[in-house]
Protein backbone atom coordinates (compact mmCIF):
# COMPACT_ATOMS: atom_id res chain seq x y z
CA UNK A 1 0.00 0.00 0.00
CA UNK A 2 2.48 2.44 0.79
CA UNK A 3 6.32 2.12 -0.75
CA UNK A 4 9.12 5.29 0.10
CA UNK A 5 12.27 4.37 -1.79
CA UNK A 6 15.72 6.24 -0.63
CA UNK A 7 13.63 9.60 -0.35
CA UNK A 8 15.24 12.66 0.30
CA UNK A 9 13.99 16.15 1.72
CA UNK A 10 15.97 19.59 2.31
CA UNK A 11 14.76 22.55 3.72
CA UNK A 12 17.64 24.58 2.22
CA UNK A 13 20.82 23.26 2.78
CA UNK A 14 19.35 21.13 5.87
CA UNK A 15 18.76 17.40 4.90
CA UNK A 16 15.37 16.94 6.57
CA UNK A 17 15.50 13.19 5.00
CA UNK A 18 18.12 11.14 3.66
CA UNK A 19 17.37 8.21 2.03
CA UNK A 20 14.31 7.24 3.89
CA UNK A 21 13.04 3.48 2.56
CA UNK A 22 10.09 1.52 3.60
CA UNK A 23 7.11 -0.10 3.15
CA UNK A 24 3.59 -1.07 4.73
CA UNK A 25 1.13 -3.00 3.87
CA UNK A 26 -2.79 -3.55 4.40
CA UNK A 27 -4.47 -3.94 7.43
CA UNK A 28 -0.98 -3.34 9.38
CA UNK A 29 -0.90 -0.32 12.25
CA UNK A 30 2.72 0.68 11.80
CA UNK A 31 4.82 3.33 14.26
CA UNK A 32 6.48 5.74 13.49
CA UNK A 33 8.88 6.08 15.97
CA UNK A 34 11.84 8.41 16.65
CA UNK A 35 13.37 11.34 18.33
CA UNK A 36 11.39 14.91 17.90
CA UNK A 37 12.84 16.48 14.79
CA UNK A 38 13.84 12.71 12.99
CA UNK A 39 11.64 13.64 10.07
CA UNK A 40 8.52 11.80 11.64
CA UNK A 41 6.26 14.76 10.25
CA UNK A 42 8.07 15.55 7.15
CA UNK A 43 7.43 11.56 5.56
CA UNK A 44 3.80 11.70 6.55
CA UNK A 45 3.59 14.88 4.37
CA UNK A 46 5.26 13.95 1.86
CA UNK A 47 2.82 10.44 1.76
CA UNK A 48 -0.16 12.76 1.12
CA UNK A 49 1.70 15.60 -1.31
CA UNK A 50 2.15 18.28 0.77
CA UNK A 51 5.29 18.38 0.50
CA UNK A 52 7.80 17.60 -2.14
CA UNK A 53 10.91 15.42 -2.18
CA UNK A 54 13.90 16.30 -3.34
CA UNK A 55 14.83 13.09 -4.63
CA UNK A 56 13.46 9.31 -4.52
CA UNK A 57 10.23 7.26 -4.91
CA UNK A 58 6.93 7.33 -3.35
CA UNK A 59 3.74 5.17 -4.35
CA UNK A 60 0.53 5.56 -2.07
CA UNK A 61 -2.04 3.15 -3.28
CA UNK A 62 -0.24 2.64 -6.29
CA UNK A 63 -0.21 6.82 -7.20
CA UNK A 64 2.87 9.42 -6.64
CA UNK A 65 1.21 11.24 -3.93
CA UNK A 66 3.11 14.82 -5.35
CA UNK A 67 1.55 14.32 -8.89
CA UNK A 68 -1.38 12.53 -8.19
CA UNK A 69 -2.25 14.49 -4.58
CA UNK A 70 -6.07 14.20 -4.93
CA UNK A 71 -5.99 10.50 -5.81
CA UNK A 72 -4.31 9.68 -2.91
CA UNK A 73 -5.86 12.10 -0.61
CA UNK A 74 -9.50 10.49 -1.68
CA UNK A 75 -7.99 7.13 -0.18
CA UNK A 76 -6.07 8.58 2.57
CA UNK A 77 -6.99 10.00 6.26
CA UNK A 78 -4.40 12.40 8.39
CA UNK A 79 -4.27 13.61 11.34
CA UNK A 80 -1.52 16.51 11.29
CA UNK A 81 0.48 17.09 14.80
CA UNK A 82 -0.38 21.02 15.46
CA UNK A 83 -4.00 21.44 13.29
CA UNK A 84 -5.15 24.67 13.24
CA UNK A 85 -9.19 24.74 12.36
CA UNK A 86 -11.38 27.84 11.34
CA UNK A 87 -12.24 28.47 14.48
CA UNK A 88 -15.62 30.25 13.75
CA UNK A 89 -17.32 27.62 12.11
CA UNK A 90 -19.20 24.90 13.91
CA UNK A 91 -18.10 20.79 13.69
CA UNK A 92 -20.67 19.90 11.57
CA UNK A 93 -20.28 23.13 9.50
CA UNK A 94 -16.58 22.34 8.66
CA UNK A 95 -17.01 18.81 8.57
CA UNK A 96 -19.49 19.27 5.67
CA UNK A 97 -17.63 21.10 3.60
CA UNK A 98 -14.89 18.52 4.29
CA UNK A 99 -17.59 15.81 3.37
CA UNK A 100 -18.45 17.81 0.55
CA UNK A 101 -14.47 17.96 -0.85
CA UNK A 102 -14.79 13.87 -0.73
CA UNK A 103 -18.42 14.18 -2.76
CA UNK A 104 -20.13 12.86 0.31
CA UNK A 105 -23.29 14.11 2.57
CA UNK A 106 -24.60 14.66 5.77
CA UNK A 107 -24.99 11.11 6.19
CA UNK A 108 -21.25 10.57 6.60
CA UNK A 109 -20.84 13.78 8.90
CA UNK A 110 -23.36 12.48 11.36
CA UNK A 111 -21.46 9.00 10.82
CA UNK A 112 -17.46 10.18 12.01
CA UNK A 113 -19.27 12.13 14.50
CA UNK A 114 -21.05 9.57 16.17
CA UNK A 115 -17.79 7.14 16.08
CA UNK A 116 -15.49 9.82 17.90
CA UNK A 117 -17.84 10.45 20.41
CA UNK A 118 -18.64 14.34 19.11
CA UNK A 119 -22.56 14.02 19.16
CA UNK A 120 -22.97 16.79 22.14
CA UNK A 121 -20.59 19.13 20.31
CA UNK A 122 -21.91 18.68 16.82
CA UNK A 123 -23.62 22.21 16.41
CA UNK A 124 -20.81 24.31 18.71
CA UNK A 125 -18.37 26.50 17.25
CA UNK A 126 -14.90 24.90 16.60
CA UNK A 127 -13.52 27.78 19.10
CA UNK A 128 -15.56 25.56 21.81
CA UNK A 129 -13.84 22.48 21.71
CA UNK A 130 -11.31 21.70 23.96
CA UNK A 131 -7.76 20.07 23.56
CA UNK A 132 -8.94 16.50 23.73
CA UNK A 133 -12.27 16.95 21.68
CA UNK A 134 -10.20 18.69 19.20
CA UNK A 135 -8.25 15.85 18.59
CA UNK A 136 -11.43 14.06 17.99
CA UNK A 137 -12.43 16.72 15.46
CA UNK A 138 -9.06 16.04 13.95
CA UNK A 139 -9.80 12.24 13.71
CA UNK A 140 -13.10 12.95 12.37
CA UNK A 141 -12.12 15.35 9.80
CA UNK A 142 -9.49 12.11 9.03
CA UNK A 143 -12.15 9.24 8.97
CA UNK A 144 -14.61 11.12 6.44
CA UNK A 145 -15.16 8.51 3.74
CA UNK A 146 -13.80 5.35 5.68
CA UNK A 147 -10.06 6.15 4.05
CA UNK A 148 -8.08 3.11 3.38
CA UNK A 149 -5.01 4.70 5.37
CA UNK A 150 -5.03 6.53 7.82
CA UNK A 151 -1.86 8.69 8.99
CA UNK A 152 -1.65 10.18 12.40
CA UNK A 153 0.95 12.29 13.46
CA UNK A 154 1.28 12.50 17.40
CA UNK A 155 -2.35 12.07 18.08
CA UNK A 156 -1.77 12.39 21.67
CA UNK A 157 0.43 15.16 21.91
CA UNK A 158 -0.23 17.83 24.09
CA UNK A 159 -3.22 16.15 25.74
CA UNK A 160 -3.94 15.59 29.43
CA UNK A 161 -3.50 11.60 31.01
CA UNK A 162 -7.52 11.13 30.43
CA UNK A 163 -7.74 12.67 27.02
CA UNK A 164 -4.75 10.48 26.26
CA UNK A 165 -6.71 7.20 27.04
CA UNK A 166 -9.57 8.64 25.40
CA UNK A 167 -7.84 8.78 21.82
CA UNK A 168 -6.06 5.82 22.50
CA UNK A 169 -8.89 3.90 22.89
CA UNK A 170 -10.31 5.30 19.35
CA UNK A 171 -7.75 4.19 17.46
CA UNK A 172 -7.74 0.54 19.21
CA UNK A 173 -11.94 0.79 18.11
CA UNK A 174 -10.44 1.65 14.88
CA UNK A 175 -8.40 -0.85 14.39
CA UNK A 176 -10.35 -3.67 15.53
CA UNK A 177 -13.47 -2.78 13.71
CA UNK A 178 -12.83 -0.47 10.81
CA UNK A 179 -9.14 -3.16 9.93
CA UNK A 180 -7.47 0.08 8.03
CA UNK A 181 -3.52 0.66 7.96
CA UNK A 182 -2.78 3.27 9.99
CA UNK A 183 0.73 4.79 10.51
CA UNK A 184 1.37 6.57 13.94
CA UNK A 185 3.68 8.94 14.27
CA UNK A 186 4.97 9.27 18.03
CA UNK A 187 7.62 9.39 20.42
CA UNK A 188 5.76 8.08 23.37
CA UNK A 189 6.80 4.37 22.75
CA UNK A 190 4.28 2.52 25.54
CA UNK A 191 0.82 4.23 23.51
CA UNK A 192 2.09 2.49 20.49
CA UNK A 193 3.11 -0.92 22.35
CA UNK A 194 -0.85 -0.84 22.63
CA UNK A 195 -1.59 -0.43 18.93
CA UNK A 196 0.94 -1.20 16.33
CA UNK A 197 2.11 -4.16 15.40
CA UNK A 198 4.96 -3.18 12.53
CA UNK A 199 7.27 -0.30 13.27
CA UNK A 200 9.51 1.72 11.65
CA UNK A 201 12.29 3.46 13.41
CA UNK A 202 13.20 6.75 12.39
CA UNK A 203 16.53 8.64 13.17
CA UNK A 204 18.12 11.60 11.75
CA UNK A 205 16.68 11.75 8.82
CA UNK A 206 17.10 7.51 7.74
CA UNK A 207 15.00 4.42 8.85
CA UNK A 208 17.51 2.84 11.24
CA UNK A 209 15.35 -0.45 11.24
CA UNK A 210 11.35 -1.47 10.32
CA UNK A 211 9.44 -3.99 10.21
CA UNK A 212 6.56 -6.29 12.05
CA UNK A 213 7.05 -6.26 15.40
CA UNK A 214 8.12 -10.26 15.60
CA UNK A 215 10.89 -9.73 13.09
CA UNK A 216 11.91 -6.62 14.41
CA UNK A 217 12.41 -8.90 18.39
CA UNK A 218 14.38 -11.65 16.12
CA UNK A 219 16.85 -9.22 14.58
CA UNK A 220 17.25 -7.22 17.83
CA UNK A 221 16.94 -9.83 20.47
CA UNK A 222 14.15 -8.55 22.19
CA UNK A 223 11.36 -9.95 24.61
CA UNK A 224 8.51 -11.20 23.10
CA UNK A 225 5.01 -12.49 24.14
CA UNK A 226 3.42 -15.08 21.99
CA UNK A 227 0.18 -16.44 22.31
CA UNK A 228 -0.59 -20.30 22.55
CA UNK A 229 -4.08 -22.04 22.17
CA UNK A 230 -4.16 -25.77 23.22
CA UNK A 231 -6.22 -28.00 24.25
CA UNK A 232 -3.40 -29.08 27.63
CA UNK A 233 -2.56 -25.42 28.67
CA UNK A 234 -1.60 -26.64 32.02
CA UNK A 235 1.15 -29.15 30.68
CA UNK A 236 2.41 -27.04 27.85
CA UNK A 237 3.18 -24.16 30.60
CA UNK A 238 5.04 -26.99 32.85
CA UNK A 239 7.07 -28.48 29.63
CA UNK A 240 7.86 -24.56 28.51
CA UNK A 241 9.58 -23.47 32.17
CA UNK A 242 11.35 -26.61 32.23
CA UNK A 243 12.91 -25.88 28.66
CA UNK A 244 14.33 -22.49 29.64
CA UNK A 245 13.27 -20.58 26.90
CA UNK A 246 10.99 -19.31 27.93
CA UNK A 247 11.42 -16.18 30.91
CA UNK A 248 6.76 -16.51 31.65
CA UNK A 249 3.81 -18.47 31.39
CA UNK A 250 0.54 -17.27 32.16
CA UNK A 251 -2.32 -19.08 31.48
CA UNK A 252 -5.93 -17.55 30.35
CA UNK A 253 -8.63 -20.23 29.71
CA UNK A 254 -7.36 -22.14 26.58
CA UNK A 255 -4.62 -19.74 25.58
CA UNK A 256 -0.88 -19.09 27.18
CA UNK A 257 0.89 -16.25 26.98
CA UNK A 258 4.38 -16.56 26.57
CA UNK A 259 7.46 -14.66 26.81
CA UNK A 260 10.07 -15.73 25.25
CA UNK A 261 13.78 -15.28 26.51
CA UNK A 262 15.73 -12.43 24.20
CA UNK A 263 16.78 -13.85 21.35
CA UNK A 264 15.61 -17.00 21.58
CA UNK A 265 12.47 -16.66 19.15
CA UNK A 266 13.51 -18.56 16.52
CA UNK A 267 14.90 -21.46 18.30
CA UNK A 268 11.20 -20.76 20.52
CA UNK A 269 9.17 -21.50 17.19
CA UNK A 270 10.79 -24.34 15.79
CA UNK A 271 10.75 -26.05 19.34
CA UNK A 272 6.91 -24.76 19.43
CA UNK A 273 6.41 -26.35 15.62
CA UNK A 274 8.09 -29.71 17.04
CA UNK A 275 5.11 -30.40 19.83
CA UNK A 276 2.34 -28.83 18.21
CA UNK A 277 0.87 -32.21 17.46
CA UNK A 278 1.96 -33.59 21.47
CA UNK A 279 0.23 -30.77 22.99
CA UNK A 280 -2.86 -30.18 20.70
CA UNK A 281 -1.51 -26.54 19.67
CA UNK A 282 -4.42 -24.99 17.47
CA UNK A 283 -2.82 -21.60 16.90
CA UNK A 284 0.15 -19.78 17.98
CA UNK A 285 1.30 -16.30 17.02
CA UNK A 286 3.51 -13.36 17.96
CA UNK A 287 1.38 -10.79 20.32
CA UNK A 288 3.66 -8.25 21.09
CA UNK A 289 7.40 -6.69 21.42
CA UNK A 290 8.78 -4.34 24.01
CA UNK A 291 8.61 -2.03 22.03
CA UNK A 292 10.61 0.57 24.47
CA UNK A 293 13.38 -2.26 24.35
CA UNK A 294 13.04 -2.32 20.97
CA UNK A 295 13.54 1.68 20.86
CA UNK A 296 16.52 1.55 22.98
CA UNK A 297 18.50 -0.82 20.85
CA UNK A 298 17.43 0.30 17.10
CA UNK A 299 17.66 4.37 17.97
CA UNK A 300 19.98 4.55 20.37
CA UNK A 301 22.26 2.25 19.40
CA UNK B 1 1.81 12.97 -15.33
CA UNK B 2 -1.68 13.35 -14.10
CA UNK B 3 -3.84 12.52 -17.15
CA UNK B 4 -6.00 15.95 -18.36
CA UNK B 5 -9.37 14.36 -18.94
CA UNK B 6 -12.55 16.06 -19.60
CA UNK B 7 -13.94 14.16 -16.13
CA UNK B 8 -10.79 15.33 -14.52
CA UNK B 9 -11.42 19.12 -14.96
CA UNK B 10 -15.35 18.46 -14.55
CA UNK B 11 -13.87 17.21 -11.01
CA UNK B 12 -11.81 19.73 -10.34
CA UNK B 13 -14.09 22.06 -11.08
CA UNK B 14 -16.96 20.31 -9.37
CA UNK B 15 -14.19 21.26 -5.84
CA UNK B 16 -13.03 24.41 -6.73
CA UNK B 17 -17.13 25.22 -6.43
CA UNK B 18 -17.20 23.62 -3.42
CA UNK B 19 -14.37 25.73 -1.46
CA UNK B 20 -15.60 28.89 -2.94
CA UNK B 21 -18.97 28.41 -1.89
CA UNK B 22 -17.25 27.64 1.39
CA UNK B 23 -15.25 30.82 1.53
CA UNK B 24 -18.26 32.95 0.72
CA UNK B 25 -20.38 31.10 3.60
CA UNK B 26 -17.37 32.34 5.85
CA UNK B 27 -16.78 36.01 4.62
CA UNK B 28 -20.14 36.57 3.60
CA UNK B 29 -21.25 38.52 6.88
CA UNK B 30 -17.94 41.17 6.09
CA UNK B 31 -18.58 41.60 2.37
CA UNK B 32 -22.36 42.18 3.45
CA UNK B 33 -21.17 44.91 5.89
CA UNK B 34 -18.69 46.33 3.49
CA UNK B 35 -21.36 46.63 1.17
CA UNK B 36 -23.85 47.81 3.52
CA UNK B 37 -21.17 50.52 4.17
CA UNK B 38 -20.04 51.64 1.21
CA UNK B 39 -23.52 52.30 -0.80
CA UNK B 40 -24.96 54.66 1.24
CA UNK B 41 -21.58 56.91 0.52
CA UNK B 42 -21.80 56.07 -2.87
CA UNK B 43 -25.34 56.64 -3.34
CA UNK B 44 -24.21 60.42 -1.70
CA UNK B 45 -21.10 60.88 -3.93
CA UNK B 46 -22.55 59.79 -7.12
CA UNK B 47 -25.73 61.81 -6.74
CA UNK B 48 -24.09 64.66 -6.40
CA UNK B 49 -21.70 64.36 -9.15
CA UNK B 50 -23.40 62.58 -11.84
CA UNK B 51 -26.19 65.44 -12.15
CA UNK B 52 -23.13 67.85 -12.56
CA UNK B 53 -21.22 66.13 -15.51
CA UNK B 54 -25.01 65.60 -17.18
CA UNK B 55 -24.97 69.21 -17.66
CA UNK B 56 -20.88 70.26 -17.78
CA UNK B 57 -19.63 67.65 -19.19
CA UNK B 58 -16.29 67.95 -18.88
CA UNK B 59 -12.91 66.09 -20.26
CA UNK B 60 -12.37 64.70 -17.11
CA UNK B 61 -14.45 62.43 -15.56
CA UNK B 62 -15.88 64.17 -12.47
CA UNK B 63 -16.56 60.47 -10.69
CA UNK B 64 -12.68 60.11 -10.81
CA UNK B 65 -12.81 61.90 -7.24
CA UNK B 66 -15.14 59.35 -5.97
CA UNK B 67 -13.99 56.66 -7.55
CA UNK B 68 -10.86 56.94 -6.63
CA UNK B 69 -11.23 57.45 -3.02
CA UNK B 70 -13.85 54.66 -2.43
CA UNK B 71 -11.37 52.57 -4.45
CA UNK B 72 -8.80 53.18 -1.38
CA UNK B 73 -11.13 51.24 0.97
CA UNK B 74 -11.60 48.12 -1.67
CA UNK B 75 -7.75 47.54 -2.28
CA UNK B 76 -7.68 47.43 1.67
CA UNK B 77 -9.99 44.63 1.58
CA UNK B 78 -8.06 43.22 -1.34
CA UNK B 79 -4.95 43.87 0.92
CA UNK B 80 -6.50 41.91 4.16
CA UNK B 81 -7.68 38.93 2.10
CA UNK B 82 -4.24 38.97 0.44
CA UNK B 83 -2.95 38.89 3.94
CA UNK B 84 -5.44 36.23 5.54
CA UNK B 85 -4.37 33.90 2.33
CA UNK B 86 -0.65 34.03 3.58
CA UNK B 87 -1.47 33.66 7.02
CA UNK B 88 -3.50 30.28 6.02
CA UNK B 89 -0.79 28.87 4.10
CA UNK B 90 1.93 29.40 6.66
CA UNK B 91 -0.41 28.52 9.88
CA UNK B 92 -1.71 25.23 9.15
CA UNK B 93 -4.99 26.03 7.82
CA UNK B 94 -4.43 25.29 4.11
CA UNK B 95 -3.00 21.80 5.29
CA UNK B 96 -6.37 21.06 6.76
CA UNK B 97 -8.43 21.36 3.11
CA UNK B 98 -5.33 20.33 1.40
CA UNK B 99 -5.42 17.23 3.81
CA UNK B 100 -8.23 16.38 1.93
CA UNK B 101 -9.17 16.03 -2.18
CA UNK B 102 -9.09 19.65 -2.76
CA UNK B 103 -5.68 20.19 -5.69
CA UNK B 104 -3.62 22.87 -4.86
CA UNK B 105 -5.01 24.84 -8.17
CA UNK B 106 -8.53 24.46 -7.46
CA UNK B 107 -7.19 25.89 -3.88
CA UNK B 108 -5.45 28.84 -4.81
CA UNK B 109 -7.83 29.68 -7.60
CA UNK B 110 -10.68 29.68 -5.38
CA UNK B 111 -8.66 32.56 -3.30
CA UNK B 112 -7.62 34.65 -6.31
CA UNK B 113 -11.03 34.76 -7.49
CA UNK B 114 -12.32 35.58 -3.83
CA UNK B 115 -9.86 38.21 -3.09
CA UNK B 116 -9.56 39.98 -6.52
CA UNK B 117 -12.89 39.48 -8.26
CA UNK B 118 -16.01 39.05 -5.78
CA UNK B 119 -13.81 42.37 -4.22
CA UNK B 120 -13.91 44.19 -7.77
CA UNK B 121 -17.48 42.62 -8.32
CA UNK B 122 -18.87 44.27 -5.28
CA UNK B 123 -16.90 47.67 -5.57
CA UNK B 124 -18.87 47.96 -9.06
CA UNK B 125 -21.71 46.66 -6.81
CA UNK B 126 -21.23 49.44 -4.55
CA UNK B 127 -21.54 52.38 -7.66
CA UNK B 128 -24.25 50.71 -9.91
CA UNK B 129 -26.23 50.01 -7.04
CA UNK B 130 -27.61 52.58 -5.87
CA UNK B 131 -27.86 54.13 -9.65
CA UNK B 132 -30.41 51.78 -10.50
CA UNK B 133 -31.70 51.90 -7.50
CA UNK B 134 -32.49 55.40 -7.65
CA UNK B 135 -32.38 57.09 -11.06
CA UNK B 136 -31.70 54.25 -13.97
CA UNK B 137 -31.48 56.96 -16.14
CA UNK B 138 -27.79 58.22 -14.82
CA UNK B 139 -26.83 54.80 -15.58
CA UNK B 140 -25.64 56.15 -18.97
CA UNK B 141 -23.21 58.72 -17.24
CA UNK B 142 -21.27 56.41 -15.50
CA UNK B 143 -18.01 55.91 -17.74
CA UNK B 144 -17.90 52.31 -18.50
CA UNK B 145 -13.81 53.25 -19.21
CA UNK B 146 -13.01 54.53 -15.85
CA UNK B 147 -14.59 51.79 -14.23
CA UNK B 148 -12.77 49.40 -16.96
CA UNK B 149 -9.31 51.03 -16.17
CA UNK B 150 -10.09 51.35 -12.21
CA UNK B 151 -10.85 47.45 -12.15
CA UNK B 152 -7.75 46.75 -14.23
CA UNK B 153 -6.00 48.64 -11.96
CA UNK B 154 -6.85 46.87 -8.83
CA UNK B 155 -6.58 43.69 -10.33
CA UNK B 156 -2.55 43.99 -11.49
CA UNK B 157 -1.82 45.03 -8.02
CA UNK B 158 -3.86 42.87 -6.39
CA UNK B 159 -2.83 39.86 -8.75
CA UNK B 160 1.38 40.86 -7.91
CA UNK B 161 0.48 40.99 -3.88
CA UNK B 162 -1.45 37.73 -4.24
CA UNK B 163 1.60 36.08 -5.75
CA UNK B 164 3.31 37.25 -3.06
CA UNK B 165 1.47 35.52 -0.45
CA UNK B 166 1.73 32.59 -2.27
CA UNK B 167 5.09 31.96 -3.05
CA UNK B 168 6.43 34.01 0.57
CA UNK B 169 3.87 32.45 3.02
CA UNK B 170 4.15 35.84 4.59
CA UNK B 171 1.14 37.50 5.93
CA UNK B 172 3.53 41.01 7.20
CA UNK B 173 5.42 41.27 3.97
CA UNK B 174 1.95 40.83 1.85
CA UNK B 175 0.56 43.42 3.91
CA UNK B 176 3.51 46.05 3.41
CA UNK B 177 3.37 44.63 -0.32
CA UNK B 178 0.54 45.66 -0.53
CA UNK B 179 0.79 49.30 0.84
CA UNK B 180 3.37 49.71 -1.50
CA UNK B 181 1.82 48.35 -5.07
CA UNK B 182 -1.29 50.19 -4.02
CA UNK B 183 -0.54 53.49 -2.23
CA UNK B 184 3.60 54.21 -2.34
CA UNK B 185 4.81 53.13 -5.77
CA UNK B 186 2.05 55.39 -7.72
CA UNK B 187 3.20 58.19 -5.55
CA UNK B 188 6.97 57.87 -6.07
CA UNK B 189 6.70 57.28 -10.12
CA UNK B 190 4.04 60.12 -10.39
CA UNK B 191 6.68 62.15 -8.29
CA UNK B 192 9.67 60.95 -10.48
CA UNK B 193 7.64 61.82 -13.68
CA UNK B 194 7.11 65.12 -12.59
CA UNK B 195 10.38 65.71 -11.12
CA UNK B 196 12.56 64.38 -14.24
CA UNK B 197 10.48 65.43 -16.91
CA UNK B 198 12.30 63.57 -19.30
CA UNK B 199 11.54 59.97 -18.31
CA UNK B 200 12.67 56.93 -19.64
CA UNK B 201 10.13 55.23 -21.98
CA UNK B 202 10.38 52.30 -19.62
CA UNK B 203 9.51 54.08 -16.76
CA UNK B 204 6.22 55.22 -17.97
CA UNK B 205 5.06 51.67 -19.94
CA UNK B 206 5.77 50.58 -16.48
CA UNK B 207 3.36 53.40 -14.35
CA UNK B 208 0.81 52.38 -17.75
CA UNK B 209 1.27 48.86 -16.88
CA UNK B 210 0.80 49.19 -13.08
CA UNK B 211 -1.78 51.71 -13.05
CA UNK B 212 -3.68 51.99 -16.12
CA UNK B 213 -6.75 54.12 -13.85
CA UNK B 214 -3.93 57.34 -13.00
CA UNK B 215 -2.48 57.03 -16.42
CA UNK B 216 -5.53 58.21 -17.72
CA UNK B 217 -5.11 60.91 -15.90
CA UNK B 218 -1.72 61.97 -16.74
CA UNK B 219 -1.72 60.98 -20.16
CA UNK B 220 -5.48 59.91 -21.11
CA UNK B 221 -6.40 63.12 -22.67
CA UNK B 222 -2.69 64.71 -23.86
CA UNK B 223 -1.87 64.76 -27.35
CA UNK B 224 1.73 64.33 -26.60
CA UNK B 225 1.46 60.52 -26.46
CA UNK B 226 0.98 58.16 -28.87
CA UNK B 227 -1.37 55.25 -28.05
CA UNK B 228 -5.18 55.31 -27.01
CA UNK B 229 -4.94 54.36 -22.87
CA UNK B 230 -7.12 52.08 -23.46
CA UNK B 231 -5.21 49.97 -26.00
CA UNK B 232 -2.30 50.77 -23.64
CA UNK B 233 -4.05 49.13 -20.92
CA UNK B 234 -4.03 45.71 -22.69
CA UNK B 235 -0.43 45.54 -21.77
CA UNK B 236 -1.79 45.69 -17.95
CA UNK B 237 -4.27 43.07 -19.27
CA UNK B 238 -1.94 40.76 -20.26
CA UNK B 239 0.50 41.71 -17.66
CA UNK B 240 -2.53 40.66 -14.78
CA UNK B 241 -2.99 37.29 -17.07
CA UNK B 242 0.65 36.55 -17.08
CA UNK B 243 0.29 36.97 -13.09
CA UNK B 244 -2.50 34.64 -12.87
CA UNK B 245 -0.65 31.79 -15.17
CA UNK B 246 2.62 32.49 -12.85
CA UNK B 247 0.45 31.44 -9.37
CA UNK B 248 -1.71 28.80 -11.47
CA UNK B 249 1.78 26.96 -12.35
CA UNK B 250 3.43 27.82 -9.34
CA UNK B 251 0.45 26.18 -7.31
CA UNK B 252 0.50 23.54 -9.16
CA UNK B 253 4.05 22.46 -9.40
CA UNK B 254 5.67 24.41 -6.01
CA UNK B 255 3.26 24.92 -3.63
CA UNK B 256 4.10 23.20 -0.83
CA UNK B 257 2.10 23.45 2.56
CA UNK B 258 3.11 22.45 5.90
Amino acid sequence: MIEVKSVYKFYGSFPALRGVTFSVGKGVIAGLLGPNGSGKTTTLKILVGLLRRNSGEVQVLGYDPWVNGVEVRERVGILHERPIYPRDVSVHGLLKHLAKLRGLDDEEVKRVIKLVGLKEWEWKSISALSRGYLQRFGLAQALLGDPEILLLDEPTANLDPLARREILDLISILKRDLGITVIISSHIIPELQEVCNYAIFIRNGAVAGHGSLEELSIRYAVQSVYVIKTSYPRELAAYLIKDGIVTGVDIEKDALLVRVERGMNEEFIERIDSIKQKFNIESFYHKSSDLGELYEKVIRY
Amino acid sequence: MRKLSVTNIKDSMVRFNVHLSYMYSKMLKGFLFITIILVPIHSFLVFTVLPQQAFRPTPVSTLSSTLWLTSIIFTFIIMYLAYSFASELSGGGAQLFLSHPLGKLEYVSAWFFTGLYVTVFLFLLSIILPVIVLDPTLLSKLSLRELYLLSLEMIVSGAIIFNVALMMKKSGLTFLCGVFFYYILPFVFMLSLAVFRKSSEFVIWMFIVLYPYKSMFIWGYARTFPYQIIQASFLSLFFAVLLHILAFVYSRWRLEVG
